[in-house]
């Protein structure tokens, strides 16, 4: 059965999606630093 | 042959379910035919079936149809005894939501999607959760956000949080609000430091008050709203991030009650060994196909019913013991325990509209056999109920009865009067055996060797008192 949705929990649902797509950018974002910097690091030493 | 309605089916107008001389049936309308004939064509019902997660049918003539619309007629396999999300455990709760979002995202895979999200789609049969609503499935939008993300949050995702965060007592308020817990409810007793966790703050504080701003808005914002759009991958991430917020969740059952009472009893070890013999001879002359367990606590008794082939109904008033039963049988992939939070001093009423689309405990029955272990204390002495009344009870319930008398000096009954101003009267064995023989008749009874309890075997009299 079709339920009513709630105008409400459509709209979170479109800004949720982002403010996920965000956060896994900004943690892929953060582990590429890291990798990076680590990978630096041994070279270095 | 005249077709009769099931109460708690009556929604949903692309079908319904039936019984036709006590035979289920599932009447899909022709208003639905595309919607289910895509549902079966997709192959998703072939794998939702092979994986044991939804209840499988097979196809009945269309004569059997119950009204002139019928598309097709379809009979489903019946799920052996009907529980609700009120009655279960953490994490029985917590595994029909992971269940709920399993086939939505495997039905998005498929160009199809779940149309509702309430837990009462969901029963719980051969030991787990399983999904019973054929009807659920309508064609896939590309673009449109997920229709069930409210129900799904209030269904699943605020009543856990509430018992992982708050009290796991808090999954009552599943019985009094018949759509699922209201979001601005949960957001207003949850702690403050749930909004620290992204998940809760997204799927139930923001989405609360996004109710809650949008509720009084004029009709064209929610035309607008309609046209909001959700590219599928952004919407199959978003169900991955409300799948690992619940699966954050968590509750231990370590402090609760009864929890650790098989482990502290007032047994030896050879009087427990003795009751178990005797439980299991008892059962044995019986020979239930369906067993009632009250007061199952983890259900060590009831193992011992299925262990003979009964079906078993595991009921506890107390949450941690039938969340371990629950792990307990999760664990060893047990079939035949289902085990139930109910507290017997106020069984689960018949709700909902006009009080026919849940049924009452009692009315669920009848059992062929009903355990009474180490309970008749807590009824009388703690919960005031008189014998004779609780006689009466069993007796609506079961023809043969397996109940254990625990005498008033016995030291679990004694932790319960122990503060009274007045002994308490009417309890002793004199009385329970004449208010159970008005109901019953005893066949066996024997005493437990290093103790004053009593085990009784009891058929119902044919003519009720």
């Amino acid at each position: 059965m079709y339920i009513d949705p709630g105008t409400g929990s459509l709209i979170i649902q479109v800004v949720g999606a982002t403010l996920v797509a965000i956060t896994a950018s900004v943690k892929g974002l953060r582990q590429a630093v890291g990798s990076l910097i680590s990978r630096l690091w041994r070279r270095e030493r | 042959m005249s077709a009769e309605s099931v109460a708690a089916s009556y929604r949903d107008p692309s079908g319904f379910v039936y019984r036709r001389e006590g035979v289920l049936y599932r009447q899909i309308n022709h208003s639905f035919r595309d919607s289910f004939d895509h549902f079966i064509k997709s192959g998703l019902y072939d794998e939702l079936v092979a994986d044991e997660l939804l209840v499988p049918h097979s196809d009945a003539d269309r004569s059997l149809a119950a009204t002139d619309d019928a598309y097709r007629v379809i009979q489903p396999r019946v799920v052996p005894f009907i529980s609700y999300p009120y009655e279960w455990a953490f994490s029985q709760l917590k595994d029909a939501a992971l269940l709920t979002l399993d086939i939505q995202r495997r039905a998005l895979k498929r160009g199809l999607v779940l149309r509702d999200a309430t837990a009462y789609n969901v029963q719980m049969a051969d030991g787990r959760p399983v999904f019973i609503d054929t009807l659920s499935f309508g064609r896939y939008t590309e673009g449109e956000p997920w229709v069930g993300y409210r129900q799904f949050c209030q269904h699943f995702l605020a009543p856990l949080a509430l018992m992982a965060r708050r009290d796991v007592r808090l999954g009552m308020l599943h019985a009094q609000f018949s759509d699922g817990v209201p979001l601005d409810l949960a957001s207003t007793l949850l702690d403050l430091r749930s909004r620290a966790n992204l998940g809760l703050l997204l799927h139930l504080h923001l989405h609360a008050r996004a109710q809650r701003k949008y509720a009084d808005r004029p009709a064209e914002s929610a035309v607008q709203a309609r046209r909001a759009r959700l590219e599928r991958p952004a919407l199959e991430r978003l169900l991955d991030h409300l799948g690992s917020t619940i699966a954050g969740l968590s509750w231990n059952p370590a402090g609760s009650e009864w929890a650790g009472y098989e482990q502290d009893n007032s047994y030896t070890e050879r009087s427990l060994t003795e009751k178990e013999t005797l439980v299991r001879d008892f059962l044995a002359r019986v020979g239930p196909k369906v067993t009632w367990d009250l007061g199952a606590n983890t259900g060590n008794f009831s193992r011992i019913a299925a262990g003979l082939g009964s079906r078993v109904l595991a009921v506890d008033g107390d949450p941690g013991a039938v969340e371990l039963n629950y792990l307990r049988g999760k664990r060893a992939g047990e079939r035949n325990v289902i085990p139930l939070l109910v507290d017997l001093l106020n069984p689960s009423p018949a709700s909902g509209w006009a009080n026919e689309e849940r049924t009452a405990l009692r009315d669920r029955g009848p059992a062929d056999a009903v355990l009474a272990l180490a309970l008749i204390h807590h009824l009388t002495l703690s919960g005031n109920v008189p014998l004779p009344k609780v006689a009466a009870f069993f007796a609506e319930l079961a023809d043969s009865l397996i109940i254990e008398w625990v005498p008033l000096q016995d030291p679990q009954s004694q932790r319960l009067v122990v503060s009274r101003r007045e002994p308490p009267h009417a309890y002793t064995i004199e009385n329970f055996e004449a208010a159970f023989a008005r109901h019953f008749e005893t066949l066996d009874s024997r005493q437990l060797e290093g103790s004053e309890r009593r085990l009784y075997l009891m058929a119902r009299k044919r003519t009720r008192a």
